[in-house]
């Protein structure tokens, strides 16, 4: 089996009939058809060329830098979809996404999909990818429910301080809520993942002609390592947050909700 | 004998965003001590009586707790003994009694046992009836809701209470009464600062004044 330029071209053809669909029905989609596949063409390509230039450099120098690289964006990323602003934000961002994937990662090429050598750039790139990628939702998700609960649960939290909570104890209800929304994600998908759809990964693998079993193998593992590391990346996130919006006297700094 | 200092309050002042609220106040909160803070609104009344237990951080000054005795307390130690009851309403998705039941899960109160015959004598004081327990808190009224707070408070013994516009929501027979049961809590013994815009509630509660004026 193989995707030539023939077959993108037959790919193609797809798209002139959803914009032609969008036009005629009136949608007045197909600008954002067009920006959104042009996009998609376009940064598939360069990430193709990227990997391939990238995987020539087959050193642990190569995967720090692009690991730092990835933690960046997603940094950035992080940062815009929790929806509050406040200062301290991509520190939070930053610091809840870079340990917990860093160790997460280490210990899987390690150990739980080992490689040859540990930083073999092909395989731990794509592998961290889907760490942080994950790691990201996991991290926005329950940091946004979180800090949004702050503004609407403030008269609850400074009920609870003022009759002796610690910081901790104010905020443990949302804690649990917020971690629960990050996790929802992960949770609905290993509870149907093989009955509804086969996963990204494992259908990738079995196209390039990996034997089904194989490839179950290791979507199992790569579940349970990105079950691991969004649950201990959104609780670093949310401790963190607790932290910088609670001082050491057990006050609630509800002002930093308002200097964006 | 000197009576006991629960809140020495030093040349406090607060200032947001370069507006000043109030500057240089000093005060010795003692035991069984009743003050009133007067003044305009936007005078920072509110938020000096916050200050008070450190939930919201004065820009200068010096606050001082239990000044003659040894052992340093800390902020939730201090919160457990001096209530402040705030002027907004908490809106939990909890029955009253799981509301009032919250606060004996914090470690400051481990000791305390919660004691729902004397629940139900501050209930009946109030002509409540038992079912209000299992209502939802957002189905009470205002005035019910500050009721069920005052009796939380009053459960757990504090030595003083910080009242901000407490009684604001409730009806003249409710309000009768809870200022019954705080002139009984004062002669035995409790203190009390209170904000409250309502004159009459406060020549019936005697203590002394502190006037806030606009800066």
């Amino acid at each position: 089996m193989n995707v030539g330029p023939e077959q993108i071209l037959f790919s193609c053809l797809l798209v002139i009939i959803t914009i032609a669909l969008s036009f005629l029905i009136g949608l007045n989609l197909e600008k954002k058809l067009l920006i959104a596949k042009v996009r998609s063409i376009a940064q598939l390509i360069l990430l193709g060329y990227a990997l391939l230039w990238l995987f020539k450099f087959n050193h642990p120098l190569t995967f720090l830098l692009i690991f730092f690289f990835m933690i960046l964006v997603a940094t950035h990323t992080v940062s815009s979809r929790v929806r509050k602003k406040f200062k301290g934000l991509s520190w939070i961002s930053f610091h809840s996404l870079f340990l917990p994937t860093l160790i997460t990662g280490l210990y899987t090429f390690f150990y739980a999909i080992p490689q040859k050598p540990w930083y073999d750039v092909s395989k731990t790139i794509p592998l961290f990818g889907m760490i942080i990628g994950n790691s990201l939702t996991g991290i926005s998700l329950s940091l946004d429910s979180f800090i949004n609960a702050f503004s609407q649960r403030k008269n609850e939290i400074e009920d609870l301080l003022a009759m002796g909570a610690t910081r901790m104890e104010s905020v443990k209800s949302l804690i649990k809520n917020s971690l629960n929304i990050g996790m929802t994600p992960i949770l609905n998908t290993m509870n149907v993942v093989g009955l509804v759809s086969i996963p990204g990964m494992m259908t990738g693998q079995i196209l390039a002609g990996m034997e089904p079993f194989e490839a179950a193998k290791f979507q199992i593992s790569i579940m349970l390592i990105i079950c691991f590391v969004i649950f201990i990346s959104s609780i670093g996130a949310l401790i963190m947050a607790t932290l910088r919006f609670f001082d050491a006297n057990h006050r609630f700094k509800s002002e930093l909700l308002n200097d964006e | 004998m000197m009576s006991e200092v629960l809140i020495q309050v030093e040349n406090v002042s607060k200032t947001i965003k370069e507006r000043t609220l109030f500057s240089n106040i000093s005060l010795d909160f003692k035991k069984g001590e009743v003050f009133h803070l007067i003044g305009p609104s936007g005078t920072g009344k509110s938020t000096f009586l916050k200050g008070l237990v450190g939930l919201v951080e004065y820009s200068s000054g010096k606050v001082s707790y239990y000044p003659h005795t040894e052992n340093h307390l800390t902020f939730p130690e201090i919160r457990s003994r001096i209530h402040y009851i705030g002027q907004f309403n908490p809106s939990y998705d909890l029955k009253v009694l799981d509301y009032i039941n919250l606060v004996y899960r914090l470690e400051v109160y481990k000791v305390k046992k919660f004691d729902l015959s004397e629940l139900e004598k501050y209930l009946e004081y109030f002509q409540f009836n038992k079912d209000i327990l299992n209502k939802n808190l957002n189905f009470l009224s205002g005035g019910e809701l500050q009721i069920i707070r005052i009796i939380r408070s009053f459960l757990l013994e504090p030595e003083a209470l910080l009242l901000d516009e407490a009684s604001t929501a409730m009806d003249g027979n409710l309000k009768n009464k809870f200022e019954k049961i705080l002139r009984e809590k004062v002669t035995n013994g409790l203190s009390l600062i209170s904000v409250s815009h309502d004159i009459e509630h406060l020549k019936r509660l005697e203590g002394k004044e502190l006037t806030f004026n606009l800066e």
